[in-house]
């Protein structure tokens, strides 16, 4: 099967994380333009070493002004995908001003965000959004209770946006990830021997930028206001 | 094309109508049936084809009632409370409004253009 895509340019936030860097390559692969954010030095290097003159805005979903990403929905863009997120872990009744101001980001500020993405796609009836969840939305651990919130929050928001704005071409589908063998999920696998009882249970970034591929395909479309789980399983027993 | 043209053309386009039929004394919700999705759609269009800033709520006069409540509340006087909440719209024609309130949503086509005008932006040629 050969996907098509019928719009041109994809905004990725949080576009110097591997999953983000490894989607960015498919979809240049398809023909269309990428336009990766970072929010740290690290980001844009990663976006900068794998794409050479790339153009990267800086996105923080703290800061209400968006500085260069403006011009980018200017111009309009047809594709969203949404890796942006930073990690918190905190007990929920210790939780002070870090995170009230992590939820601020993580669910106003992201608001903020789909806002001006969503009028910037309104007048070419068209927008695809895909929010990169967490298999914690569902099920946190202790001290993921922010994060947890906070993917679920987002997976609202989507949902909510799809209902509101299918009739005008826009749709949205959550995904959620289990154990990404990248970043974050990378170093609590390498941690405890858990790679021998959990290994099997692991996403790779590759599976998981193809996946997002195909979710911002044309035959993807009608997959909208959900959310599905992509994790190998591990979320499908009782214990591990 | 001036700035009421130009209303009056996204307005037709986006609510399928005859522009014809629509005149700066036409209501947007009452007589043209403009939902909150169209709403929407006009506020983004004209921020794109007029160049200007769009607040949907001062534009569509979203909290007309709040407003008027509270004002009520305060014991302030309701024409006040609308024109610090509505800038752009004159005293005369706050005072048509509260009079035609109990009638149902007061927008017309003019005080879009009224909004328009005071936001400034570019006439679209």
């Amino acid at each position: 099967m050969k996907l098509s895509f019928r719009g041109r340019t994809a905004l990725i936030l949080g576009g110097g994380s591997e999953i983000g860097l490894a989607l960015a390559a498919l979809l240049r692969e398809e023909g269309l333009q990428t336009v990766p954010t970072h929010v740290s030095d690290a980001g844009l290097a990663a976006i900068a070493a794998r794409f050479p003159g790339t153009h990267s805005p800086r996105l923080d979903l703290g800061e209400r002004d968006l500085g260069t990403l403006g011009p980018v929905l200017d111009a309009g863009v047809d594709y969203l995908v949404d890796l942006a997120q930073a990690d918190l872990e905190a007990l929920l009744p210790s939780a002070g001003e870090a995170a009230e101001a992590y939820l601020e980001a993580h669910i106003s500020g992201r608001l903020r965000l789909l806002k001006a993405v969503t009028r910037s796609m309104l007048p070419r009836r068209f927008g695809r959004l895909v929010f990169v969840s967490s298999t914690a939305a569902a099920l946190p651990a202790p001290g993921q209770g922010l994060y947890g919130a906070a993917k679920r929050a987002a997976e609202g928001l989507y949902q909510g946006l799809g209902i509101e704005l299918g009739a005008r071409g826009m749709t949205t589908v959550s995904l959620r990830l289990g154990l990404v063998d990248a970043g974050r999920g990378r170093r609590f696998l390498d941690g405890a021997g858990r790679r021998d009882s959990l290994g099997e249970t692991a996403v790779t970034v590759e599976q998981a930028a193809a996946t997002l591929l195909f979710l911002l395909s044309d035959q993807a479309l009608a997959m909208t206001c959900t959310t599905i789980t992509m994790d190998a399983g591990l979320t499908a027993r009782k214990y591990a | 094309m001036n700035q009421l043209e130009t209303i009056t053309a996204i307005l037709a386009d986006i609510l399928d109508l005859d522009p014809a039929g629509i005149t700066p004394e036409t209501y947007v919700i009452r007589d043209l049936r403009a939902e909150s999705i169209d709403l929407l759609e006009i506020g983004v269009a004209m921020q794109h084809r007029l160049g200007i800033e769009v607040d949907d709520d001062t534009l569509f006069l979203r909290n007309m009632r709040t407003v008027l409540a509270r004002a009520a509340k305060a014991g302030t006087a309701a024409i006040d409370a609308l024109r610090g909440e509505y800038p752009h719209l004159d005293d005369a024609r706050l005072g048509q409004m509260l009079a035609d309130q109990p009638a149902g949503p007061v927008l017309k086509v003019r005080d879009l253009a009224a909004y328009a005008a005071a936001r400034g932006g570019e006439r679209e040629e």
